[in-house]
């Protein structure tokens, strides 16, 4: 098909050696992996037995956010410019100190003097932080791809830093070293553009019982042509009130550094003055199955223009709380911790972890198998249901149909 | 007989050696292979060699896996596929700012239009599919070898791959097969 895209020269295959060389090195390098990562399980089953035995939960990231540390910076700040709080919690507190854009001019008292021209420089507001940037770790001249890439469910130490370009010192608010910020993603087949056939069905954690992490704010000063570099932590997912992690799903969002407004987790990734952040899936083997369907009805008969009764039962065998599209009628829940969104083109099921639910949705022997089409003609006619796309689908075993009788 | 070497899990040298031999057998086809996705992909010589190169050199870490595939070609060239993919992305944005300097020849440029339509095309693929689009259509690679090399039926081969064309077409704007 791509014929006329090929190398009318050919290939020259590289000598073999150096090609043996290189997957040696990769070899090393995935085995050395491999080990680590079983260490780490080892290591991981060992505190978690420990915990269960001890009467402790997991560990949880806990900043205090006792107002009484942190230092409010003096302020001759103009009522339009804002002013630092105390206690801003990174994930919920938006907006909690806006970039200030106050221009040197609004804070130079009028005068209507004509004397000769002074040297003195305008007093400026420390926070005025119209000269300073922010560059993060990962940044290239050409920003065309993730800052930073975290497996899910784990964490990462991100840098950015903060360059005050102008000729007064600033004051820049700061969440303590401990911080943790979580990651949600918008799920990868989700932030892509939309295709012929809408979503194909593909299970994603879902974001719920969120407990946030408490930014402790501080100030720093970071004086006139200086910069301020500050580390954090990003958790591709978030702590639960158990003080689980819950992994994000694979996808994209973005972090902003904490003194700029943030945006809400998943964020754009081309938010301005972010990051982007890529969460990959992850890194350990995947389960033998992510979900399992039960066609109870894989085949129904309807009299023209009725309508007619369609059950499944989905099950997640996953330990975390997902959200999957499903083909087919707006399902209802008959039995099971689920429920089902039918907002959007597709149903969207939310199933808690380890869950079974039974589904049942009215299908109608009618145009669009809805109740608003026009009856059909009798006949055989296929139709998408659960995780299955008949009308595509090739193996005529696995079809889902109505008959209309 | 179970040898001790095969209890433990380890590779003897007399396997090794056999794999090593195995592999150089089959190294100037893989080697096609990776390159032809990643030239129809990329369209420049070197950069196209050296993803080869990569996509070989981890075919070749895992060649006790790989080896034993029916068509090893088909895997190199997934691989070649994604590093060609994700090197487009990484330079697009360069490229654009490269291409006001240098005046590329019309028909270069024609070419160039075309892979970055269908890089922009498969980037709106899910994951699956677009693997499907990249091994069936763009390394041309049998249905049976896609479905081995992504361990997943000829029945779902198929209908990624009809869906996923359906995609191309709408994207290219041309009839494709």
């Amino acid at each position: 098909m791509f014929e006329n895209l090929d190398d009318p020269n050919g290939p020259h295959p590289a000598p073999v050696e150096d090609v043996v060389a290189r997957g040696k090195q990769l070899r090393l390098h995935r085995r050395l992996l491999v080990a680590a990562m079983a260490m780490f399980l080892v290591a991981g089953t060992i505190t978690t037995v420990a915990a269960l035995q001890g009467g402790g939960g997991h560990k949880r990231v806990e900043v205090s956010s006792d107002s009484s540390s942190t230092t409010e910076p003096a302020t001759t700040v103009p009522e339009t410019s804002s002013t630092v709080g105390t206690g801003c919690t990174p994930e919920l507190d938006r907006g909690c100190t806006p970039l200030t854009s106050v221009p040197a001019e609004t804070t130079v008292p009028s005068s209507t003097s004509t004397a000769a021209p002074t040297t003195t420089l305008p007093p400026h507001d420390p926070n005025d932080l119209s000269m300073v940037t922010v560059s993060y770790q990962g940044d290239t001249p050409f920003p065309s791809d993730a800052n930073v890439s975290i497996p899910t469910g784990e964490e990462r130490p991100f840098t950015y830093t903060v360059n005050n370009n102008g000729t007064w010192d600033v004051n820049i608010p700061t969440c303590g070293d401990n911080t943790v910020f979580d990651m949600w993603t918008n799920p990868a087949t989700q932030a892509w553009p939309p295709y012929s056939d809408g979503i194909w069905p593909i299970p994603y954690p879902d974001h719920v019982g969120e407990q946030p992490d408490v930014c402790q704010r501080s100030t720093t000063v970071v004086p006139a042509g200086q910069s301020m570099t500050r580390t954090v932590t990003l958790l591709a997912g978030y702590h639960d009130s158990a003080g689980d992690i819950m992994p994000a799903p694979p996808g994209f969002t973005a972090f902003v550094a904490p003194f700029l407004p943030q945006c809400a987790q998943p964020c754009d990734p081309y938010t301005p003055h972010s990051a982007w952040v890529t969460v990959d899936p992850p890194i350990w083997p995947a389960p033998p199955s992510i979900y399992a369907i039960n066609y109870k009805t894989q085949h129904l008969s309807i009299p023209s223009g009725q309508s007619g009764d369609a059950e499944i039962t989905y099950t997640n065998p996953l330990a975390v709380t997902i959200r999957i599209p499903l083909y087919g009628p707006c399902w209802h829940v008959a039995l099971g911790n689920a429920s089902v969104d039918c907002s959007g083109a597709r149903p969207v099921l939310t199933i808690a972890a380890n869950e079974s639910a039974d589904l049942h949705g009215t299908v109608w022997a009618r145009q669009g198998f809805v109740q608003s089409g026009a009856p059909l003609a009798k006949g055989r006619y296929m139709i998408n249901m659960g995780d299955r796309a008949s009308e595509t689908l090739s193996e005529a075993q696995y079809a889902t149909w109505v008959d209309v009788t | 007989m179970v040898t001790k070497s095969a209890v433990l899990g380890t590779v003897p040298e007399a396997d090794a050696r056999a794999a090593d031999t195995s592999f150089d057998e089959e190294y100037p086809a893989l080697y096609r292979s990776a390159y032809r996705v990643a030239f129809r992909l990329l369209g420049r010589r070197e950069e196209a060699a050296d993803l080869a190169q990569e996509a070989c050199a981890r075919a070749y870490a895992r060649w006790n896996r790989v080896g034993g595939f029916e068509c090893p070609e088909a895997w190199v060239a997934k691989v070649a596929g994604n590093l060609a993919i994700d090197a487009r992305r990484k330079q697009h944005t360069a490229q654009r700012h490269v291409d006001s300097y240098v005046a590329p020849r019309p028909d270069d440029q024609a070419r160039e239009d075309e892979r970055v339509d269908l890089h922009r095309a498969l980037l709106t693929l899910p994951r699956r599919q677009r693997e499907v689009v990249l091994l069936r259509f763009v390394a041309d690679q049998p249905e049976a070898a896609v479905a081995a090399a992504l361990g997943c039926s000829l029945g779902t081969v198929k209908s990624h791959a009809s869906r996923g064309l359906a995609a191309l077409r709408d994207a290219l704007g041309k009839e494709v097969v």
